[in-house]
């Protein structure tokens, strides 16, 4: 028996066809970015109604045996969900249409929905190749379905605690550029000119993930070839290296607000699992072990209890699952959905 | 069934879908000898090169080929712990027939059978360590830098790996 025979051997095993090409890798570019560290402040809402979850037990008059069934919350709220497809609609907790808000347009990759509940932001990425891109942020007005387009050229929205301003990054589809605040104010349906607020380093790794009391959290995202994803939080003004807190380093998240508190939904080499985070993003408790995926967004009601996770699978299709507190498992709800966020009950 | 599409996604420089197909075919060679299926190697070599992409663009990776090696490499550990049950579990891979082709082929692709059924039985460092070595030709000790191991270890992986490879395979038709 020779060498020579084991390696002709490894090389017929590793020699073979294949149909990857690149635009299959830019997909998955596109996914890693949208799906790192997507915080909603926006989602904060007053609470929905909720119905304690309990184990559910139904007996079978026909013999002694007793079966346990998951415990599923019983609660009323509706969501807004972008659709794989492109369009924008509203569904209840159970994925049932309740109405369309947008039609299919350019892809939607972020929604939000102001605390109050009036308003919903979309955003859409142009799919052309055009410098800059217009990638844009409507403001749909909810009760009148007016919709106003406030900025442009724009990435990675969020709301602060009033839903009045609207805080993004500048993002001309051009390359990588520096990092550049923007924000527009928009009441009663009027939207105030796009003000740029700060600039600073590389957008490289750079994640905003929260907008609060005028101060923007943003979240340090550097792959370090693998298994270990270090994600480090910083100092508002982009102070790179002053380190306030670290997320686990093991995982890819998606991130919401509640309260003052946070919730995550992390994608690790262990699994995807949603945390609940303090107000200084350390983790206070493991929730849930989530179905097989990476996230793709989350959303959490104002009350903390209601969840509801984008989970992308491995084949890269993206479903809706919710979980409520008390319950024993998440509950997948609908198939193709790209970004949610909660509508608050008395909206 | 709704298919990804381009639109959201990220337009590829020109030079980076040279790089890709530079070191494509490298890429997947690896990533065959790591994993348990080609559709799995084609998996972990998209994500490598996806890792790939941002750091490239932003001009921090002076060897784009030796950065995928080394991300396929840490792609297939993490799978490696995950599946570590299932493997456990799988069957027989190949299956292929023998039939209608000539004696030296059909050796051939018995040798491929068994060499994978031996690859998927050894630890992944020991397959990584007969990837690198024997398949990508790197030296001991860029071999060593790519797992963060010694170039003792290397040797005595390799060594070890290749004895039971050769076990695996068999001696009768050498014999």
């Amino acid at each position: 028996m020779s060498d020579e025979r084991v390696e002709r051997a490894l090389r017929d095993l590793a020699s073979g066809e294949s149909t990857l090409g690149v635009d299959q890798v830019m997909v998955r570019v596109a996914r890693r970015r949208r799906r790192s560290l997507a915080l909603r402040v926006g989602a904060l809402s007053t609470a929905v109604a909720l119905v304690a979850g309990v184990w559910s037990i139904a007996r079978d008059d026909s013999g002694p045996s007793v079966e346990v069934l998951p415990t599923v919350t019983e609660f009323d709220a509706h969501l807004v969900i972008a659709r794989s497809d492109t369009s924008v609609d509203i569904v209840d907790q159970d994925g049932r249409f309740v109405r369309s808000l947008a039609p299919r347009g350019d892809f939607a990759t972020d929604v939000l929905v102001a605390p109050d509940g009036g308003v919903v932001f979309v955003r859409r990425e142009s799919g052309d190749d055009s410098c800059p891109k217009p990638n844009e942020i409507d403001r749909i007005d909810l009760a009148s379905g007016e919709t106003t387009a406030v900025a442009t050229n724009a990435a990675e929205p969020l709301l602060d605690e009033s839903g009045r301003e609207l805080v993004y990054r500048r993002d001309p589809g051009c390359g990588e550029t520096a990092f550049e605040l923007w924000s527009v104010f928009t009441a009663r349906g009027a939207v105030s000119a796009a003000t740029r607020r700060s600039e600073s380093g590389s957008v490289e790794g750079q994640r905003p993930i929260a907008w609060v009391d005028g101060v923007l959290w943003v979240a340090h995202y550097d792959e370090d070839l693998g298994t270990e994803v270090a994600q480090q939080v910083f100092t508002p003004e982009f102070r790179f290296g002053d380190e306030l807190f670290l997320l686990p380093r093991d995982g890819e998240y998606a991130t919401d607000a509640f309260g003052g508190r946070y919730a995550a939904a992390n994608t690790s080499e262990m699994g995807l699992s949603l945390l609940a985070l303090s107000d200084s993003f350390a983790v206070t408790e493991t929730l849930i072990e989530l179905p097989p995926g990476s996230a793709g967004d989350l959303a959490v009601d104002a009350s903390g209890d209601h969840f509801a996770i984008v989970i992308i699978d491995a084949e890269g299709e993206s479903a809706l699952y919710t979980w409520t507190r008390g319950d024993t498992e998440p509950r997948k709800v609908l198939e193709g959905v790209e970004s949610v966020a909660w509508i608050p009950a008395d909206a | 069934m709704f298919t990804v599409p381009l639109v959201g996604a990220v337009t590829s420089a020109p030079d980076f879908a040279a790089v890709f197909v530079e070191h494509r075919v490298r890429a997947l060679r690896l990533a065959r000898l790591l994993t348990d299926s080609d559709a799995d190697a084609e998996d972990l070599v998209a994500d490598a090169f996806a890792r790939l992409y941002p750091k490239w663009r932003a001009g921090k990776v002076d060897d784009p080929g030796g950065y995928v090696r080394v991300a396929i490499v840490n792609g297939a550990r993490s799978r490696w712990r995950r599946r570590a049950v299932a493997r456990n579990r799988m069957p027989s891979i190949s299956g292929a027939s023998t039939a209608g082709v000539s004696e030296d082929q059909a050796a051939a692709l018995v040798d491929r059978d068994r060499i994978r059924l031996a690859l998927i039985a050894l630890p992944l460092q020991m397959r990584a360590v007969v990837a690198l070595r024997v398949l990508d030709d790197l030296s001991e000790r860029d071999t060593a830098e790519v797992l963060g191991v010694s170039t003792g270890t290397v040797k005595t992986q390799l060594s070890r790996a290749m004895a039971r490879l050769r076990a695996d395979l068999g001696e009768d038709r050498d014999e």
